[in-house]
């Protein structure tokens, strides 16, 4: 017999290598290395990849970053991390400190710890340049108005109620759909709209100055060690006239900053009483709404589709199998994420005008032109499983070559079809969260952004994954039904 | 003029040759019986009259027209056709499966299709099982139902290939009885079977078939007392024997020698 290693022995050593890989991660925290958290996407004037040199990043953040590096003597290691999960990264450990234009807000202060700040900000509103309608930040009342999820103009425009919020995560197109009208408004912290926006003279900056808010230094919440480290450099960077320098240069040093040196932190905030998943289940519900709607939609959408493909490619002349074949090739060999960026971001530049859609007709049809793909070949399997004499018998009776399929090939095709069908359909309703990046929330984008908010990831997590599960269960114990019932006819 | 006419119909299969230039004419009310061993074109030629097949050359007229493409299903629609499998339509009921075709093809009303389905089905002794599918019903049931399926249409023609080849023995009377009671209503019935009693005791003219050609067309009386060639005689024979030796299994349960 071959030395072979038991199966205890191997779980052990599993187990404790996971143990060793747990433990090793905080302890790396602690070791020489500075590591920065940063959303690279959308960071400008941030932190972002330099348009000319994209190898190296640029940024008022990362001079800033350097001079901690410096004064500190410690190498700062950048790690590129989503907006909304920068914090929760501190959390885990996963990096040292995260700078990227946090807000230091009373949400924020849940899951972090803040250094003294480095930028006071302020709000800023940008419209049409040809759009008088908007004169003071109440005036966005009943207006579509495109923000960043999660940051501070997000909250305020949730406090100032009656706004149709669009969420974006991606700096250029919100500036973009202002342009093209898909937007009236966007709301944005003022260094993001004077980097975007002061360039286009499609738009205007709204006057009147809104909201007052400082940037500061995220750490772990145990880490008073680092914040005081940090706080002294910052406080070194104002006396000696770096911080103005690095600000100046990137045209953000104004008279607002005065109130840097003035800062005192308030008191740290306690979590609101009461538990999550009640004051949240309403918020999470209407994205499952919005997430059955589209799926529902974009579901019968692909059917269509794949019933017109199929019939195409079986009993099409050779250009239209050819095309047909082709549909079904590239949507099923190009990623979901791409065809809805296209759809959406894409059309409207086309050359001529191009073509601009509502965000949710353009995740209905993205969705559904993609999963038309997969039904067709369904519908192909279905129409292919009915045997050759139900077609004899029906043209022997007289009909046509289209009520042939109408009356007899296609409702059988269906029955052979729905088991498949059902799989893609409950695939399609998970996939359809994907639709949150043409700025449409439906479920997992509701709960991305109340976890971001409360930092519950878990137990929004688990009530998220719950409504799923309470909605895609009966459709395939109604698909199973369905199909027994089917059998038996 | 006949209600099918084939004047030199020839019909290959890649190089096999199926129908070798057949001429043949069935008057209106004949019922005619094609006989013959398996591969000699029997079926093809059944399936030529409605276009389940197109021919390779000559010319087929039915009820007094030259069959094309352009006018298959008005034809059709004219001519029924019943098969040896039944191709019943399984997503339908008994009742929906002789209703299709008079509600699309004819344009009747659907209440009118539902009473004479209704009527069609009683006379195939069928009545009770209207709201049954097909895949609930015997063979000899389905074939009943395929029958009035058929006569719905109200053909003027009706085929049928092979009808009691796929039924269990004991169903094949009920299946023969139908027939025989369309045969007695004066219908124009084409045939393909190997029920000798069929042929003998309904049939009015026998097709025998051999290798693509008509090789006798005879009064059945005299085809089975004195078939005229050496490839007739041995068919029956071949078909007596098997009838025997079927007889020899029921009793003894053993299977026959080989031959």
């Amino acid at each position: 017999m071959r030395s072979t290693i038991s199966l205890p022995a191997l779980l052990a050593l599993v187990f404790a290598l996971l143990l060793g890989a747990l433990s090793c991660a905080p302890a790396a925290a602690e070791g020489a290395k500075l590591r920065w958290g940063v959303d690279l996407e959308g960071g400008a004037p941030y932190a972002f990849r330099d348009p000319r040199n994209p190898d190296s990043v640029i940024g008022f953040e990362q001079e800033i970053a350097d001079e901690i590096g410096r004064r500190l003597a410690k190498p700062v290691q950048l790690v590129q991390i989503n907006w909304d999960s920068l914090i929760p990264a501190l959390g885990r450990g996963t990096v040292d400190f995260a700078m990227s234009g946090i807000e230091i807000t009373d949400e924020h202060k849940l899951g972090a710890l803040f250094s003294r700040p480095y930028y006071v900000y302020r709000e800023q509103v940008v419209v049409r340049r040809d759009d008088n309608r908007v004169q003071v930040f109440a005036d966005l009342k009943g207006k579509r108005v495109g923000t960043l999820t999660a940051t501070a103009a997000h909250h305020m425009l949730e406090k100032l109620g009656g706004v149709d919020i669009k969420h974006y995560s991606d700096m250029f197109a919100i500036y973009q759909d202002l342009a093209i009208g898909r937007l009236d408004a966007v709301f944005l912290d003022k260094p993001i709209a004077v980097h975007y926006a002061r360039g286009n003279d499609k738009l205007r900056f709204v006057p009147s100055a809104i909201g007052e808010g400082y940037y500061g230094i995220a750490l772990r919440k145990e880490n008073e060690a680092l914040k005081r480290d940090l706080d002294r450099v910052i406080a070194d960077m104002l006396g000696d006239g770096s911080l103005e320098a690095i600000l100046a240069r990137w045209g953000l040093w104004n008279e607002d900053q005065a109130k840097l040196a003035a800062y005192h932190d308030a008191q740290p905030v306690k979590a609101e009483a009461g538990p999550a998943w009640q004051r949240f289940l309403p918020v999470l519900l209407q994205g499952a709404l919005m997430t059955v709607q589209i799926s529902v939609l974009a579901m019968g959408l692909a059917m269509a589709i794949g019933m017109f493909v199929s019939i195409a490619r079986i009993y099409g002349p050779p250009p239209l199998q050819w095309l047909a074949t082709a549909y079904v090739e590239v949507f099923r060999g190009t990623p979901l994420l791409i065809q809805l960026y296209l759809i959406y971001y894409g059309l409207p530049n086309l050359p001529g005008g191009g073509i601009q859609i509502d965000a949710f007709v353009a995740g209905v049809v993205g969705l559904g032109m993609n999963y038309g793909a997969a039904e067709a070949e369904n519908w192909r399997a279905g129409i292919q499983a009915v045997p050759r004499g139900q077609t004899e018998a029906s043209l022997a009776l007289g009909m046509s070559r289209y009520q042939v399929l109408r009356h007899v090939i296609l409702p059988q095709s269906l029955r052979v079809a729905i088991p498949p069908v059902t799989n893609d359909f409950i695939a399609l309703f998970k996939d359809s969260s994907l639709v949150s990046v043409i700025t449409l929330v439906e479920l997992t984008k509701t709960y991305g952004m109340l976890a971001s908010a409360t930092y519950d990831y878990i137990g929004l997590g688990l009530l998220t994954a719950l409504i799923y599960l309470a909605i895609s269960y009966p459709t395939s114990l109604f698909a199973r039904w369905t199909e027994s019932r089917l059998r038996k006819a | 003029m006949g209600a099918i006419v084939f004047e030199g119909v020839v019909k290959r299969f890649g190089s096999q040759t199926i129908l070798d230039g057949v001429d043949l004419e069935i008057r209106t009310g004949q019922k005619v019986v094609l006989l013959g061993p398996s591969g000699s074109g029997k079926s093809t030629l059944l399936r030529c009259i409605n276009q389940l097949e197109d021919i390779d050359a000559g010319r087929i007229t039915v009820l007094s027209h030259v069959i094309t493409h352009a006018n298959a299903a008005r034809i059709r629609a004219d001519v029924g056709m019943v098969f040896q499998n039944f191709h019943l339509f399984p997503h339908l009921t008994v009742l929906e499966n002789v209703c299709l075709a008079p509600l699309l093809v004819r344009k009747v009303t659907r209440a009118d299709a539902a009473a004479q389905a209704r009527d069609l089905l009683g006379r195939v002794g069928m009545g009770h099982k209207a709201d049954a599918y097909p895949p609930q019903l015997s063979g000899g049931q389905q074939q009943r139902v395929a029958i009035a399926r058929s006569l719905a249409m109200k053909p003027q023609i009706l085929l049928f290939d092979e009808p009691t080849s796929a039924l269990d023995p004991e169903m094949v009377n009920e299946v023969l009885a139908v027939m025989n009671a369309i045969a007695a209503e004066g219908m124009t019935m084409v045939v393909v079977t190997h029920e000798m009693g069929f042929a003998r005791d309904v049939a009015d003219r026998v097709l025998f078939m051999d290798r693509g050609r008509i090789a006798e067309d005879a009064d059945p009386r005299a085809f089975f007392s004195a078939p005229a060639t050496d490839r007739a005689r041995s068919f029956l024979a071949a078909i007596d024997r098997k009838r025997a030796e079927t007889e020899k299994l029921r009793v003894t349960g053993r299977l026959p020698e080989a031959t």
